[in-house]
């Protein structure tokens, strides 16, 4: 299958009052249609910003782009504003995190879920008002027609998620992306919004990217997951080989900092330290400070490359799990 | 060399915090650009003429001599002289004592008002916060030049009327910033935390809740102290400020008027003296604002308005 | 969104009440005796006696408190001492000139703030922002009196284009009325423009940075669009408020620029009544100046609701 929307070598550099810092540092990435990639790593590991960045959500003086953010094949660092503005709009839908502010508070949602299919697919606005009407049954709103007419803070924020999501299908985009919209609500909601997700995907065929740091929620959703840290990849699989041969320290951490059931007395493990200054990276790999392995000596001066240890499973680390030495299959 | 499977003990470097948050924001901020110094470097200059202005000026403050009256400025009196002929540089150098003093002292007496409302109002609520807002509202819902020209009118024109009413005006802007820190800062899991563990209201509000607001605090006084002199200066100029025979700046406006367009030296020199030392008040509490707290938008600001 | 307002309006009355009484207590401050200094040269034993009678100064304190109150209710402020009046007509008559020269001072900052302000918001950190800035700067720390000279000796004395002073009714003469309010509107209304300038700066800045603006631009939604409809839309309810009470303020008598240049206002009223102790005119123009600064707040409140749909479903 070929990518949809890919991510090749892909650096975002800012330059702060205190010297230029690296955000991410040489990203590569895709989804195809059908697709689910989850993007999972802390806050500040790059996450987010490589996607806003690479659709054009970052402002380009301060940030500055190398690489190629490829849709559908055409490199959308490389057009003008506008170009990139009309396949953003029209191609790739968006739902962010806080469905508390990221809607106009002054404006109904009817008219926040026409405005964008009435630029970019020129349909009439009573045209778009029906098709609005229709996503919102799909995506689960009880009294679509009055929900047209009122305004944000009327409905509860499991609600506003799912106008958010309806809202990001108006146009039929071909790729949607999710930045971490499930941390604001609660378990339950979170749930019900993934499954939405999953179903709307049998539905449309759209390629999925969903960014998150919370690995318990990819796991029945991804096909497949990419574990950022300090703006770079460090591990790279199938969901069902990430969970049973997590190879990178710092994944095996996040595995292992999750509570589980049945294991009532086992301390939490968790990864102690933190994650690097992006203005002040370490010389070699950038989770050394932290990793509780060590195992190699050249962790400490060199960065370790991308590599594959299994089929289709890349790692960016010279530990090596006692399973996979000896090469690959 | 190969690990077991189980972790090593890891060595962790804590990472240092990182240059922004420095010990000290608010002198880094005064610092951080050229403009920002040279307002601080102004104001401490005139402060220093406020103690030895009358020591330094060439001439007296009151040094009459009426053959040279209504000179334009030249060689022996750089800003001209008066209808009395009283050089007006002197006089100017000089009046900077009486400004200073009554900005400083109202805007003191403003900030312990207004910092005690806030504090008692925020961190007691109920009945002391209605009482507490509601007389700062009430001394709100004055424009603040009419308020204070109004408490002069009862009180008689003269330095400490003019204090007083400067005073009063301005706390309402302390006692709410206050009040607002510390509704932010009440709810905070340190101040539950000490309280859980006996600490008596007094010692909370000392320890905890008051350097937290100082931020605030700070910010809001270089605004007050600006304003403050353009109040003094304002009421000076309507005569009911500082007095003769003390020279004030506002006050020497009052006098120049009368003699424009033709002696507009006596008229230029005394308001450009008055704006240079605001605009640097303004200039350092708007980089210790951006360093401290961004958002604060400055309520005073907004109502200095037209005196 | 009625009961918002019912609400507000109570809170001011409330405050108004207070305000009353404050300016009622301010008179007992005064020593002596008000009516002989408000006569001053001209004192009149009868007259003396009239006045005094009339406004109940022999009466106990809360008994005078309650009289003001309940006279100041049905408009009644009492008559000057100076030279019997009502003081209640003496303020009308001053309404005009001090309502034109507002109105004149908020056009001008209006028409300075808003595009500067907006502008310098979107082009953050260029040229345009810099220039703002500064001029903003300056602006909010120019004394009025100083800025008003200054135009005076360039307008007057040497272009020789404006008059220095004086009023002409907008309904007697307009041209001339427009020849004689814009010094001082110009006065009042840089200062005020500089206030707003920085306002709606910041207030833009803010409202861009929000996440409902990410997700318009998210939308592909033109960029004119996002600012008017979204961006915009939400900075004018801050900007609103500010504008408020800068109207607020202008009405509540520009004192020092109506001195100076000679305008016959609510301001140059007060500062005439307070020169001449003239104390019931000073508590009646004070009053009605905090009523007119509550009645602004409301009307703020009003448009606030009007634009915000969070107040208005409340």
């Amino acid at each position: 299958m070929s990518a949809l929307f890919e991510l090749v070598d892909f650096r975002v550099r800012m330059g702060t009052r205190l010297g230029p810092a690296e955000i991410v540092n040489g990203v590569d990435w895709g989804v195809a249609a059908g697709e689910t990639l989850a993007i999972v790593g802390e806050s500040g590991s790059g996450k987010s910003m490589s996607v806003l960045s690479a659709t054009g959500l970052v402002p380009s003086p301060p940030a500055r782009f190398e690489g190629e953010a490829r849709f559908d094949g055409q490199d959308l660092l490389a057009l003008d504003e506008k170009s990139r503005r009309r396949i953003r709009g029209r191609h790739v839908g968006f739902v962010f995190q806080e469905p508390m502010t990221s809607l106009n508070p002054l404006l109904t949602i009817g008219r926040q879920m026409t405005e964008a299919p009435r630029q970019h697919l020129d349909i009439s606005g009573s045209d778009a008002a029906t098709k609005a009407v229709e996503l919102l049954t799909l995506v689960g709103i009880p009294e679509p027609e009055q929900r047209m007419k009122a305004y944000p803070h009327q409905l509860s924020g499991g609600m506003r998620q799912r106008v958010m999501i309806a809202m990001a299908l108006m146009c039929d985009p071909e790729v949607l992306i999710a930045d971490e919209p499930t941390t604001a609500l609660d378990v339950t909601t979170q749930a019900q919004i993934l499954d939405l997700v999953q179903r709307l995907q049998e539905r449309f065929g759209m390629a999925v990217v969903w960014i998150t740091h919370d690995l318990g929620v990819v796991a029945d959703f991804a096909d497949r997951v990419a574990v950022m840290y300090a703006g770079r990849i460090v591990e790279e699989a199938s969901t069902r080989e990430l969970f049973a041969s997590p190879s990178h320290p710092y994944t095996r951490g996040l595995l292992t900092a999750r509570p589980r059931l049945g294991e009532p007395d086992v301390e939490l493990a968790t990864i102690p330290g933190v994650p690097p200054d992006p203005r002040r990276l370490p010389a070699g790999c950038s989770f050394w400070p932290r990793c509780p392995y060590r195992s190699d000596a050249r962790c400490e001066t060199e960065m370790p490359p991308l590599r594959e240890i299994a089929s289709g499973h890349k790692a960016r680390t010279f530990y090596e799990l006692e399973s996979y030495r000896g090469g690959t299959p | 060399m190969t690990a077991a499977e189980g972790p090593v003990e890891p060595v962790v470097e804590m990472q240092e915090p990182p240059e922004e948050g420095q010990r000290w924001p608010l002198v880094a901020a005064l610092f951080d650009s050229r403009v920002t110094i040279a307002a601080a470097g102004f104001i401490v200059l005139i402060l220093v003429l406020a103690v030895i202005g009358e020591a330094i000026a060439p001439y007296g403050a009151n040094e009459i001599n009426v053959m040279n009256q209504l000179q334009p400025p030249n060689l022996t009196h750089l800003f001209g002289t008066d209808e009395l002929g009283r050089d007006v540089f002197s006089r100017v150098i000089i009046a900077a004592r009486p400004s200073v003093m009554v900005s400083i002292v109202s805007v003191t007496l403003a900030l312990i008002l207004g910092v005690t409302i806030g504090l008692l109002s925020g961190f007691f609520g109920g009945w002391t916060d209605v009482i507490g807002m509601r007389s700062m509202d009430v001394i709100f819902s004055f424009p603040v030049m009419l308020l204070a020209l109004a408490i002069v009118a009862m009180l008689g024109p003269g330095i400490w009327p003019a204090i007083l009413a400067i005073a009063v005006v301005y706390t309402p802007f302390f006692a709410r910033i206050t009040r607002a820190s510390v509704l932010t800062v009440r709810e905070e899991t340190y101040i539950k935390a000490a309280r859980s563990i006996g600490a008596s209201n007094t010692r909370i509000l000392r320890l905890h809740v008051l350097p937290n607001i100082m931020a605030a605090i700070i910010v809001q006084t270089s605004l007050s102290l600006a304003f403050a002199i353009l109040t003094e200066a304002a009421l000076s100029f309507l005569g009911l400020g500082v007095q003769p025979p003390t020279p004030s700046w506002g006050r020497m406006l009052f006098d120049g008027r009368g003699f424009l367009p033709d002696a507009w030296w006596m008229a230029v020199f005394p308001g450009a003296a008055i704006f240079l030392t605001v605009l640097a008040l303004n200039l350092v509490g708007d980089a210790m604002r951006d360093a401290l707290d961004p958002r604060q938008r400055s309520a005073i600001e907004a109502r200095r308005g037209n005196l | 969104m009625l009961r918002y307002l019912l609400r507000r309006a109570v809170q001011a009355l409330v405050v108004l009440v207070g305000a009353a009484v404050l300016v009622f207590l301010l008179l007992q401050l005064v020593p002596g005796d008000p009516v002989r200094s408000a006569m001053g040269t001209r004192f009149n034993p009868d007259v003396y006696e009239v006045l005094r009678a009339e406004a109940g100064l022999d009466l106990p304190l809360h008994e005078q408190l309650i009289r003001y109150l309940s006279n100041a209710a049905v408009g009644d402020f009492g008559v000057s001492f100076r030279n019997g009046e009502s003081v209640f007509e003496l303020v009308v008559a001053r309404m005009p000139a001090t309502i034109s020269l507002a109105v004149a001072a908020l056009v001008i900052a209006l028409l300075i703030s808003f595009p500067l302000g907006i502008v310098s918001a979107m082009r953050r950190g260029r040229a345009v922002d810099h220039a703002a800035r500064i001029g903003s700067q300056i602006g909010i720390s120019v004394p009025d009196f100083w800025l008003g000279i200054l135009l005076i000796l360039l307008f007057t004395s040497t272009l020789h284009l404006l008059p220095p002073s004086g009023y002409v009714p907008l309904t007697e003469d307009p041209v001339e009325w427009l020849r004689h309010v814009i010094l001082p509107a110009l006065t009042v209304g840089l200062i005020s423009g500089s206030i707003m300038t920085r306002f709606i700066r910041s207030a833009t800045l803010e409202s861009n940075d929000q996440d409902f603006a990410r997700t318009a631009r998210a939308k592909g939604l033109q960029e004119s669009v996002v600012m008017r409809d979204h961006v915009l839309r939400n900075a004018m309810v801050p900007i609103i408020t500010v504008a408020g009470i800068q109207l607020a303020s202008l009405l509540g008598g520009v004192i020092v620029v109506e001195v100076l240049f000679a305008w016959p206002g609510l301001g140059r009223l007060t500062y005439d009544a307070v020169l001449a102790r003239d104390y019931t005119v000073v508590q009646g123009a004070v009053l009605l100046v905090a009523a007119i600064f509550l009645v602004a707040n409301l009307v703020v409140d009003l448009m606030y609701a009007l634009i915000d749909p969070r107040i208005r479903y409340r």
